[in-house]
């Protein structure tokens, strides 16, 4: 885990923009990190640390740390959701040890989704019995019921839901609230009982033509497509109404399962859609016709009861100045022909009148009322949770909720009072300073492969295809590691100003009153500064490098006494230097004389280390950076890496040393590879100047 | 500030050789800021005498501390257990600061680690130029703000001598010619008429030629 | 008060001609002699260089000696380089005591240039207070500190300027000031530079410098190509235009070409307003200053009772 130390003296944290954007606060930067360098294993521990549905959110989370991205000021945001599935997919994880029941209080969990499961995870942890009810068959909610597997495979929900379940979570499928079993039923056996019922209900149209008999519901058809194996007959013309991530789900479905065409056509006009952008240029690669800014007037059915097309009128806009629906309509009108029409305008939850007998009041359209600051309904043992409660949203933040209301029912099984205003409450970074954004390295992000899009709407395969290894390790190298870099310590720092001239971003400033100061909100983490500063008073609030340097000990004494001379490897931890053959060179092949020390770039290793190798008994110094300059985020690197190793040279030649003990080279993808050889070629050398014949080739 | 160098390691290891415990003093204000002396060189030079002093044979056991500023007595209390434990202390302040480390512990030498070499400014990461002699009586009001004592080579009152060639001075060619600039700036201000006074021989009894100086302000006195 | 020699030639109004002399690395007093032989007759006065270049070689002063007891009349030069106020004034007393009359002020090149590289440079005054401190020593009988001079000296001030240093605008003025501290001659830098010297020239004479001091311009034979290129190369403050190291190059007889360029320079200084003589710098050649002297039309020098 990352761990950086923000404002000790407040209890609010402070979050990297991403780890602040996502709702469950996954320490992103910690698992870019990881992966960047090639720990995929670590990676998964932070990406499953909060979240009990790593592999779905891996696959579809839409997102939002990546909207909340430093880096897209720059050029793009880094591709995280990407570089998570690749970490969950390459990664060990950790074993899912089973909760300790330490509480005498049960609690029951009423649906199976991802509110539900990450309500379920957190009060299983936190020691109490847990029983999920879940009236489908398979728990996941409407992940499980209603997104197709061209976007997500079942296995991912099954594999996150097995890790629920291995807490020691019961999950009871098959058992629906108000008809299998009754809340004062359950209130019996558990003490507290949260809702977490979900939208599944689609919502319909009050439409002239709207109950023909070709007229469909998205969610029965995307359940039916996904559990019923259904087909379209041949020759069908589908017509899909809405514009989110649903409408785009059916359509896309239903070019899968044999429709002849598919159009959609939203009130919306396209840059106001309100499915995600990708879904959309995926949607349009695929050959779905898109009609965005059209009003539906009519459903036009035939004498014999068969849909002919759509009457639609031209949208002027959507919501008027209070931002309220209320669509504006122009003069234009057309009919859009087809003969299958697709209502995905949104979702209702069910009818949940069964409840008021129970002492849980509903508002008079038919939702749970509830306290938004206890999460409590109006009876106090029953608690609400996820899109039931707040509306349609993100998976992300339906877990996120599910953990909020954890909180609130453990709160309230103590005895203590609870407020949601006082639970996750964090401050972020404002976004990077315009004079910073201009001198960051812009680096292309990695496109995330998908099928080929003329073949893959034969079938229901995933589309995305996902990074491999290279691109991983590519676009982790992308993150700015925000806050995470130098910061000052005043109380050494002589105000010499050295790191003010050599920073590659301008972030220590002097401000209008003539005040040095650090911006570490603004730094790079490159560490320049921190290899150049004569006070040693900058140092990282994240200790990774720090970290990686720690090793050199150790591993100098395990390079000593194996016959050959004890030799030291800086190298680079990132590109060739992460993969996966390279370090199998380093824990396997590598000769035993032989100490390797990864750090976060060679402009990290200061004269000091260097030196400190040749105390600690080291005979020589191989100093490697990569010569992926087109991918490191770094600058200058190659100069001050020069510069080090130059002093550390004229150091041993002081003392009498044959400079040929230290050296500096940039390694090509292919050297790295090969590393075997270029640590052979060093070590002969090495051998040879220890010899007395001189390091000249 | 004052400018320092660090001393060549021969001359410091040749003056360590009877000794096995060495304390490596650095110090906190201008030989860190001038990169000659501060926590970081003391920490390299540290390991640099310990790595000679191995391969010779000859191990050492080195300690590094960074004090405050070694020309302050108040500041030096503080390492006092690690000047005690040290049979020497090589001092990487300039020599205001050894001086003061050899007269507050007087039981214990304290050996010069740096070379002081001027008072000065840097022109450029990594560039530091003389540009004060401390003579004592500043014509700068009369130069344009160019010193000719310390940055004229041969400390002209009368300026430029006949070496001054393309703005540069005959002991250098990376030299500026501190006359040559200050005839540019007098004409800048269109002042080059003030350069017809004939300046007297200076007075350089307020410098170093008046002997060691001492100054003292009864107002703050204790 | 008696004038020295170049002083009446000066005065008189005739062309003036001046030698130099490096004392050598030793204490021969017949080396000193044999190179002021070569001069005797053909120049009114001889510099005696003060460790010139800031190599360590026998004191100008005695130098001067050894030639005065010859029967030629010495200018000793005198840098602010190696001596205080204190040495340099005692020096001038003491050059006066041995009958010179003629002192040199010159801020002297710096010792890093030099043999002793690692010597300690003086420079208590500069060459400008040496002016006004040798005026005010025989105008006033008073020393820098004040104290009184117990009875008047003799002495002809010079001073020398450089028109091909830098900044070359500043040059005649700074001549003026040398002027206005009391220099009585100046002898120049070696020209080679002509153009560089006559638009200097032209400026002097506008500022009306040349009449309150008397200039004498700078010669030196050439010796050798490698003579012409290291001047150009090392000598601080100096200009060698290419079309001299050219016309050596092409030259057969590099010698000869030398002198001849010598003589065609001095005879176009005669022509060029504001100079009043020219100063002959052959040191270790001091044999061709006759043919020099005697070719370029400046024999006989005149004599005065």
């Amino acid at each position: 885990m990352s761990n950086i130390k923000y404002d000790l003296s407040s209890a609010v944290p402070e979050y990297p923009p991403c780890q602040g954007g996502c709702p469950v606060h996954t320490d992103v930067q910690e698992y870019v990190r990881q992966i960047s360098v090639g720990n995929y294993d670590k990676a998964v521990e932070a990406i499953t640390a909060p979240n009990p549905l790593a592999s779905v959110c891996g696959i579809i989370c839409a997102h939002p740390c990546e909207t909340e991205c430093r880096r897209k000021e720059v050029d793009e945001a880094v591709s995280i959701r990407a570089l998570k599935r690749f970490a969950l997919e390459n990664g060990a994880w950790p074993e899912v040890k089973k909760a300790e029941v330490t509480r005498s209080e049960k609690v029951a969990v009423v649906g199976g989704g991802p509110a539900g499961l990450a309500a379920a995870k957190d009060l299983a942890e936190m020691g109490f019995a847990v029983t999920v009810f879940e009236r489908s068959s398979e728990a996941g909610g409407a992940i499980t019921n209603f997104i197709p597997t061209y976007r997500l495979p079942m296995e991912a929900v099954r594999k996150d839901v097995g890790r629920v379940a291995a807490l020691g979570v019961e999950i009871k499928t098959g058992v629906e609230l108000g008809k299998d079993v009754s809340l004062d039923e359950l209130a019996k056996d558990y003490q507290a009982i949260i809702l977490a019922l979900g939208l599944p209900t689609s919502r319909s149209l009050n439409l002239p033509g709207a109950d023909a008999k070709d007229v469909m519901l998205a969610l029965p058809f995307l359940s039916s497509v996904k559990f019923d194996d259904f087909k379209f007959e041949p020759g069908r013309n589908v017509l899909v109404i809405g514009g989110g991530n649903v409408a785009m789900d059916v359509a896309r479905s239903a070019v899968r399962v044999g429709a002849e065409s598919v159009q959609l056509m939203c009130l919306e006009c396209h840059d106001q859609m309100p499915a995600n952008s990708w879904e959309i240029e995926e949607a349009l690669e695929e050959g779905i016709v898109m009609h965005p800014g059209w009003g539906q007037q009519q459903i036009l059915v035939d004498d014999n009861g068969k849909v002919t097309g759509v009457e639609v009128k031209e949208v002027l806009s959507v919501l008027d100045e209070q931002k309220r629906f209320n669509p504006q309509y122009g003069a234009n009108e057309k009919v859009i022909p087809c003969d299958v029409v697709v209502l995905a305008i949104g979702q209702a939850n069910d009818d949940l009148s069964y409840l008021t007998t129970s002492g849980v009041e509903l508002t008079e359209r038919g939702v749970l009322k509830y306290n938004r600051h206890t999460l409590q309904t109006t009876r106090p043992d029953v608690f609400v949770a996820g899109e039931v409660a707040f509306g349609p949203g993100l998976a992300v933040e339906a877990l996120a909720s599910g953990q909020k209301v954890a909180q609130a029912v453990n709160a309230y099984l103590d005895d203590v009072p609870f407020d949601t205003d006082f639970v996750d409450r964090f401050t972020t970074l404002e976004p990077l300073a315009a004079s910073t954004v201009e001198k960051v390295k812009r680096i292309a992000r990695q496109e995330v492969p998908n099928l080929d899009k003329e073949t893959r709407t034969q079938h229901f395969d995933m589309v995305e295809v996902g990074y491999d290894e290279r691109a991983a390790l590519c676009e982790s190298r992308r993150c700015l590691d925000c806050a995470a870099g130098a910061e000052c310590l005043d109380e050494l720092c002589a105000v010499c100003l050295t790191c003010l001239r050599i920073c590659p971003y301008g972030v220590p400033t002097i401000d209008e009153n003539g005040v040095f100061s650090i911006r570490n909100e603004e730094c790079q983490a490159c560490g320049l500064c921190v290899g150049i500063c004569p006070a040693h008073a900058i140092r990282f609030r994240d200790q990774y490098a720090q970290h990686a340097l720690d090793q050199l000990e150790d591993a100098v004494k395990l390079a000593q006494g194996n016959g050959g001379p004890a030799t030291v490897v800086f190298c680079c931890s990132y590109g060739a230097f992460a993969e996966r053959s390279f370090l199998n060179y380093v824990n396997n092949e590598k000769p035993q004389n032989l100490a390797i020390v990864r750090v976060p770039c060679v402009a990290k290793v200061e004269v000091e280390h260097i030196l400190n190798a040749f105390n600690l008994g080291a005979e020589a110094v191989y100093v490697a950076g990569c010569q992926e300059e087109d991918e490191c985020t770094y600058q200058d690197v190659d100069k001050w890496a020069t510069k080090r190793t130059g002093r550390a040279q004229e150091i041993l030649t002081e003392l009498g040393l044959e400079k040929e003990r230290v050296e500096y080279a940039t390694l090509s993808v292919d050297e790295v590879r090969d590393f075997k050889n270029v640590a052979e070629k060093y070590l002969k050398k090495v051998d040879a100047v220890l010899n007395g014949e001189g390091g000249e080739e | 500030m004052i400018v320092a160098e660090r001393k060549p390691l021969k001359e410091i290891l040749a003056n360590l050789e009877p000794f096995k415990k060495v304390l490596v003093l650095g110090c906190g204000e201008c030989v860190t800021v001038c990169m000659a002396g501060g926590d970081k060189e003391a920490r390299e030079t540290a390991l640099a005498l310990s790595i000679a002093r191995n391969k010779a044979g000859n191990p050492i056991e080195v300690k590094t501390h960074t004090v405050e500023r070694q020309c302050e007595p108040e500041y030096l209390e503080s390492v006092r257990h690690l000047v005690e434990e040290a049979d020497v202390v090589v001092s990487l302040a300039c020599g205001v600061g050894i001086q003061n480390m050899n007269m507050y512990f007087d039981d214990k030498r304290t050996l010069p680690g740096v070379n002081t070499t001027f008072m000065g400014m840097p022109t450029a990461q990594g560039e530091w130029m003389e540009n004060c002699l401390g003579c004592g009586n500043c014509v700068l009001d009369e130069t344009m703000g160019i010193c000719p004592i310390a940055r004229c080579s041969k400390s002209m009152l009368n300026g430029p001598c006949g070496g001054s060639q393309n703005g540069k001075c005959e002991v250098n060619k990376d030299l500026d010619c501190a006359w040559h600039l200050i005839v540019e700036r007098l004409m800048k201000f269109n002042k080059l008429d003030a350069l017809q006074e004939i300046k007297e021989p200076k007075d350089w009894s307020t410098s170093h030629n008046g002997g060691p100086r001492k100054m003292i302000r009864e107002d703050v006195k204790l | 008060m008696t004038k020295s020699n170049l002083q009446k030639v000066l005065e008189s109004g005739a062309f003036a001609v001046t030698g130099e002399l490096g004392p050598p690395k030793s204490g021969e007093r017949e080396v000193i002699e044999h190179h002021a032989s070569h001069l005797k007759g053909c120049v009114d006065s001889v510099n005696i260089t003060d460790n010139q270049t800031a190599i360590v070689r026998t004191s100008s002063i005695a130098a001067g000696k050894i030639i005065l007891d010859m029967g030629i009349e010495p200018n000793v030069q005198m840098t602010v380089r190696d001596r205080n106020r204190i040495a340099i004034q005692a020096d001038v007393l003491g050059a006066a005591a041995l009958g010179m009359k003629n002192v040199l002020c010159i801020q002297g090149d710096h010792a890093s240039l030099g043999s002793e590289p690692q010597a300690k440079n003086v420079n208590d005054l500069d060459s400008m207070n040496l002016i006004s401190t040798l005026k005010k020593m025989r105008d006033e009988q008073e020393f820098i500190g004040g104290d009184k001079l117990d009875a008047p000296i003799d002495l002809y001030i010079g001073a020398v300027a450089n028109p091909f240093a830098d900044p070359f605008e500043y040059r005649p003025y700074r001549l003026a000031k040398k002027i206005a501290a009391g220099a009585d001659f100046i002898q120049t830098q070696v020209i080679f530079d002509m153009e560089r010297f006559e638009l200097y020239m032209k400026k002097v004479v506008d500022m009306g410098l040349h009449e309150k001091v008397r200039i004498i311009a700078g010669i030196t034979p050439l010796k050798s190509l490698g003579a012409a290129r290291y001047m150009k190369k090392f000598v601080a403050g100096m200009i060698v235009p290419d079309h001299i190291i050219d016309r050596l190059k092409g030259a057969k007889d590099k010698k000869a070409e030398g002198v001849n360029m010598a003589i065609e320079m001095i005879e176009h200084l005669k022509t060029i307003e504001g100079v009043a003589g020219v100063h002959i710098m052959a040191v270790a050649w001091e044999e061709i200053v006759p043919e020099i002297a005697e070719r370029a039309g400046l024999l006989p020098r005149p004599t005065f009772d």
